[in-house]
């Protein structure tokens, strides 16, 4: 009997499909790459190491998490310059050859030493209202409508800041701005020279106007012509890049601006940038990102994109398959951080809250979980790169230090002292643990797992941004996601806790008021006073480094490490070593100073 | 005939009305709202701060909930338009503008996914209803039951990430339109609709043998094999078409999961489709958006009902004169 033929089962198709598809696809990425012996070798002055001699063109490819909310700095935020990243440029920027292990660029805060001229040539501060800054001469817009390579002139920077400083036109859809300061006028005072005054002296003047995130000098004529600078069409700078294409959520595509007038500063005879183009490719999951790294369709995981990896365990995985990808840490914050609601109980006392800290062995976990990456200690409220400012955990005091260290039974004695004996299951309290999605979750677990050995059963709920905003906001938390090690200005990282004092709940998007639970304290608010008072820096450090230890001894949140996120790139980017940002923010600047190996990258099958 | 159109066309518009006000006050119940979302995107590391009043005003937020499904609905009746991305800029257009550049991935995933899966269910339904009971038929049933267990986004993510490890390949991550490259396209379409449609074929293969072992048991079919006629001409002229009948039904009615399953499937195969807009939409909680997407897979599922409905009524004199 004649029977119709049957396909056979899926499965078989399926396997047979990616077998089939695999081999066929394979790349000839089981060769060993060839040493480029050939290659010439030059000295890296920021880090005294050997590399291949910088070259011209290429492409380099980078993975693009994050969803645009708009180009418009004054309406996007720091979210904006994802777009205009290397088309539109600041007025200073940290020096790309100072020495890696003086300033690795992985900070949000640039110590004003480092500052060197981007598109401002010198700065000046006569008086404490006023800065002055010398605008460089010979820089020129894109050729490209409505300025047409016209030269960028002081006038152009002045009607800038007028505009995110609250002077020009303020619109309500405007949220990035400067209009905090009290201005007097900012004024271009000769076609190069432009002029900022305050009614009152502040002392981070210089540094929010040379570097601070939304700051990126925009084309007046655009935003005159079509109200923003939202659409991607009218984007145009002075930068090395320009930005060619934008497609929602597949790509966007920067190409090499040939007339661009910056030079890289470790190599001063090497006109900016050295690659041809640069892409950005959408991809949302970090399953696809890092299958696409390790196929060599990218070349890059970057914070810019934000496509770090955030653990270990997923950048030891992609070692083991590709051992030559370069593996870059970086330790920008503290995340591995949790909040308490400190307005109820339990973590109302403080003696939970020590309890809860002295539960943790941080050894242990930077050791298994970690591998030895994170720093062992607690690093304190206030940033590492902040200098002076911080204070090392081995220079605390040692009553604090032991606060911070693995002591279980004092954890339980305290918890005993607080009203929290054990019950007769062991448990001497429960409490709900809001965990925001984007951060790893893996030291919440491991932590938890402490937190129940002194009879803290903690339930842990993952939940997405809104969500966890919202009951933040809303002060509905026992314990939730924070962070610390802020290496932000000292100003922002006093902003923390020193807006919690005027905090006026609903109707201000400031959310230190439920940062650190709820936090109303005279001593905070005193320091905050103190701190903005001060009229000079000198005066200032003391009161930061009383902030930050009185911040460690109320046991506002728990600290745990602080643990690095990678970034990470194909062993054929040259002269990246794992750098962040060139300015507050800035972090395609960083990519316009790497170039691609591409007789390497060739070699390697790709 | 006339009447039954009529009730059952008119029956469509309270239906669509209350689709309307779920898919409007369903985002609007999920946690966090759209301010607090940009106050944590913009504002916090920024060093700016957000004027929520004025934001508020600004996005037409200011105003009780019914008040803005009154505008919401208006707008859609009046001007037709489903309203604009609460979060401006480039990605300001207009919902329908939005869902307009991205409906086309989703109906391709759409297709073939429908496609594969009728390709690998109706034969494989067909042989097992013919062979019943035999291994054949117990390796085909228990392929679907596992097809119907197995997460799409679980078998996503082997597919993207083992051929990566094994082979140092991944399937095509960067969206080509059909018109511009049509092979290009078309591969990079093969892995996510294998995947959805390997989900679909599940029910439809048990269906398909449901249908047929029915079928088969008809007197004109046992008259066909009386007949002498071979067995291929037997199930596939007299019974496969008579039992395909409901399978075709159960294909309209598997838009909401192709819907779902696109939300997972496009994200992870980076395909730029309504799914990835609404899911992106739903973190950033920009609720015109997620309601637009919403309201249209909706109304796609009630039209399709209607349409089977109405085939019924056609097909079936008893339906319509009821």
């Amino acid at each position: 009997m004649n029977t119709p033929r049957i396909a056979p089962t899926f499965g078989f198709v399926l396997v047979f499909a990616l077998i089939a598809t695999g081999i066929w696809a394979s790349p000839a990425g089981e060769e060993e790459p060839a040493a480029a012996m050939e290659k010439e070798m030059v000295l890296d002055p920021a880090t005294g190491k050997m590399v291949t001699a910088p070259e011209y063109g290429g492409t380099l490819i980078v993975a693009a998490k994050n969803e645009l909310l708009d180009q418009d700095p004054s309406i996007g935020g720091h979210w904006a310059g994802f777009q205009i990243m290397g088309v539109n440029e600041k007025l200073a920027h940290a020096n790309w050859a100072t020495p890696r292990d003086e300033y690795a660029f992985d900070a949000w805060y640039t110590p004003p030493h480092l500052l060197t001229g981007w598109l401002a040539e010198s700065w000046s501060n006569p008086d404490p209202r006023t800065l002055i800054v010398k605008i460089r001469q010979g820089v020129h817009w894109h050729d490209k409508p409505p300025v047409n390579g016209r030269e960028l002139t002081a006038e152009d920077v002045a009607w800038t800041y007028r505009r995110i400083g609250g002077l020009l036109d303020w619109k309500p859809e405007y949220t990035y701005a400067l209009r905090n300061f009290p201005w007097e006028s900012i004024e271009a005072t000769d076609r190069y020279t432009v002029e900022f005054k305050l009614t009152e002296p502040r002392l981070e003047l210089q540094n929010q106007v040379l570097t601070e995130v939304g700051n990126w000098i925009l084309p007046p004529e655009v935003i005159e012509q079509h109200g923003n600078y939202s659409d991607w069409r009218n984007v145009v700078g002075t930068g090395p890049f320009m930005l060619a294409d934008f497609q929602p959520e597949i790509r966007k595509q920067w190409v090499r601006n040939p007339d661009y007038w910056g030079f890289d500063e470790k190599f001063p005879d090497n006109q900016l940038p050295y690659v041809d183009e640069m892409v950005g490719l959408y991809m949302k999951e970090e399953a696809t990102y890092t299958a696409a790294l390790r196929t060599g369709k990218i070349d890059m995981l970057t914070t810019g994109g934000g496509t770090v990896l955030g653990t270990f365990e997923a950048v030891n995985a992609i070692l083991k398959t590709n051992p030559d990808i370069q593996a870059f840490p970086y330790y920008i914050r503290a995340l591995q951080v949790s909040g308490l609601n400190i307005r109820r109980p339990p973590f109302d006392d403080i003696r939970v809250r020590k309890a809860m800290n002295m539960a943790i062995d941080r050894d242990a976990i930077n050791e298994s979980y970690y591998g030895g990456y994170a720093y062992p200690t607690v690093q304190g409220f206030v940033g590492a790169a902040l200098g002076e400012i911080h204070t090392p955990f081995e220079q605390w005091p040692a009553d604090l230090q032991a606060e911070y260290s693995y002591d279980p039974q004092e954890a339980e004695r305290l918890l005993d002292e607080a009203g929290y004996p054990r019950g007769a299951d062991g448990v001497r309290l429960r409490v709900t643990y809001d965990h925001r999605d984007v951060i790893d979750l893996g030291w919440v677990e491991i932590v938890a797992g402490y937190w129940k050995e002194i009879g803290v059963e903690v339930e842990i709920t993952v939940m997405d941004t809104g969500a966890w905003v919202d009951r933040r906001a809303r002060g509905l938390y026992e314990m939730t996601t924070g962070d610390s090690g802020w290496d932000l200005s000292p100003a922002h990282i006093m902003s923390f806790y020193g807006y919690v004092h005027n905090y006026q709940g609903e109707g201000s998007s400031n959310q230190a008021g439920e940062y650190a639970g709820g936090v109303k304290d005279a001593t905070l608010s005193r320091l905050y006073e103190a701190f903005h008072a001060a009229t000079s820096e000198e005066p200032r450090i003391p009161i930061m480094r009383d902030y930050n230890e009185y911040i460690m001894r109320q046991h506002f949140q728990v600290y745990g490490h602080k643990a690095p996120l990678f970034q990470l790139a194909q062993p054929w980017v040259k002269g990246f070593n794992g750098e962040t940002f060139l300015a507050d923010m800035s972090n395609n600047e960083v990519l316009v100073r790497v170039w691609i190996d591409q007789d390497l990258k060739r070699e390697m099958g790709y | 005939m006339g009447a039954y159109l009529i009730r059952r066309v008119l029956l469509v518009i309270p239906t669509i009305l209350i689709v309307t006000i779920l898919v409007f006050l369903s985002v609007r119940f999920i946690p966090g709202n759209v301010i607090e979302v940009m106050v944590a995107r913009m504002g916090y590391e920024g060093g700016g701060t957000i004027d929520i009043a004025a934001a508020k005003k600004r996005l037409g937020l200011d105003v009780p909930v019914p008040v803005q499904y009154a505008r919401w609905i208006g707008n859609i009746a009046v001007r037709g338009t489903l309203g604009s991305s609460l979060y401006g800029g480039s990605s300001g257009d207009t919902v329908e503008a939005m869902m307009a550049s991205r409906i086309g991935v989703t109906l391709e995933l759409g297709l073939l996914a429908i496609l594969t899966g009728l390709i690998i269910a109706v034969p494989i339904g067909i042989y097992s209803a013919m062979r019943q009971y035999t291994v054949a038929d117990y390796v085909g049933r228990s392929a679907a039951i596992i097809g119907l267990a197995t997460p799409n986004f679980w078998l996503a993510l082997l597919v993207i990430i083992y051929p990566a490890i094994w082979w140092g390949w991944t399937p095509p991550i960067v969206h080509v339109p059909f018109a511009a490259d049509p092979l290009a396209n078309l591969t990079m379409f093969l892995f996510p609709a294998l995947i959805l449609g390997t989900y679909l074929a599940a029910s439809t293969m048990r269906m398909t043998r449901t249908m047929m072992l029915e079928v088969l048991r008809q007197d004109y079919v046992r008259t066909a094999w009386a007949k002498g006629l071979q067995e291929r001409r037997v199930v596939l002229r007299h019974a496969v078409k008579n039992a395909l009948i409901p399978v075709v039904t159960l294909i309209g009615l598997q838009l909401p999961i192709i819907a779902g399953g696109s939300v997972i499937i496009e994200n992870i195969f980076n395909l730029p489709g309504l799914g990835r807009l609404m899911l992106n939409a739903l973190n950033l909680r920009d609720y015109p958006v997620v309601s637009g997407v919403n309201l249209f897979f909706a109304s796609v599922v009630v039209l399709i009902n209607l349409a089977t409905d109405l085939a019924y009524a056609y097909l079936d004199p008893r339906i319509r004169y009821e």
